[in-house]
């Protein structure tokens, strides 16, 4: 019903106002009300588990993930991320393989799982690739993450 | 030799050669220096988890007034 749609609209509202505000307790509950009326919301179930990663629940953000195939169909770099952060780097590089072609926050997440995983020459080609093609506010941090990359490799060859 | 048994280097700064040191049977035997020297080792680099910023919500517009697109495509 058109009521129905309306109600909707207005809890994605709440929702969205909370994402902006960076106030992630609420954002989670407003997800967690739109999806006990409808299930399937794809978008509500993404922000639940984006609230989840903010708040630091990284392993119930997994967990909600794996026991709902289809609406994470999309959230491959989710997935990978809470993995990293659950320190199993290996799955979650095994995450981010799965995809055909990376997108540039996976790029990102590669080249920090592959500097955990200490396989420095691959990481180094993945950040010079993201360097390079990208643009944003993170440029100089980037570049840091780059020249530890580097020390390690010359540790590595010393 | 020029490291006689008064040498007080420690065995386990020695082990490549053999000499009878009675310290080793008494009661304080010079095995190792405790505590080590202090020696420099590379720091652990600063590295920053930038993949965080990428974990934002989708976006919603969609969502916000699609009650009213759908309005729209009914009513066309």
């Amino acid at each position: 019903s058109s009521a129905k749609e309306a109600n909707l609209s207005a809890l994605y509202a709440e929702l969205n106002k909370f994402g902006q505000n960076g106030e992630y307790e609420r954002a989670l509950k407003a997800a967690n009300k739109i999806l006990s009326s409808q299930a399937d919301e794809e978008k509500a179930f993404h922000c639940k588990i984006v609230s989840l990663i903010q708040l630091s629940k990284f392993n119930d953000a997994l967990g909600f993930i794996s026991k709902n195939p289809k609406l994470s169909s999309d959230l491959t770099f989710e997935k990978a991320y809470c993995q990293y952060r659950l320190n199993q780097p290996q799955e979650a590089l095994k995450t981010v393989n799965s995809e055909q072609q990376l997108s540039v926050k996976l790029k990102e997440l590669k080249a920090q799982i592959l500097y955990r995983l200490e396989q420095y020459e691959e990481c180094f080609d993945v950040y010079r690739d993201i360097i390079k093609n990208t643009e944003d506010d993170y440029e100089d941090e980037r570049e840091t993450n780059l020249s530890a990359v580097l020390a390690n490799l010359c540790i590595e060859g010393s | 030799s020029p490291k006689g048994p008064k040498s007080r280097k420690p065995l386990a700064e020695r082990l490549g050669e053999y000499r009878e040191d009675p310290s080793l049977t008494s009661k304080s035997p010079n095995v190792y220096r405790l505590p080590p020297d202090m020696k420099p080792i590379p720091c652990k680099p600063l590295f920053f988890d930038l993949a965080l910023n990428w974990a934002e919500f989708p976006s919603l517009e969609d969502k916000l007034d699609g009650a009213a697109k759908k309005g729209q495509s009914n009513a066309g």
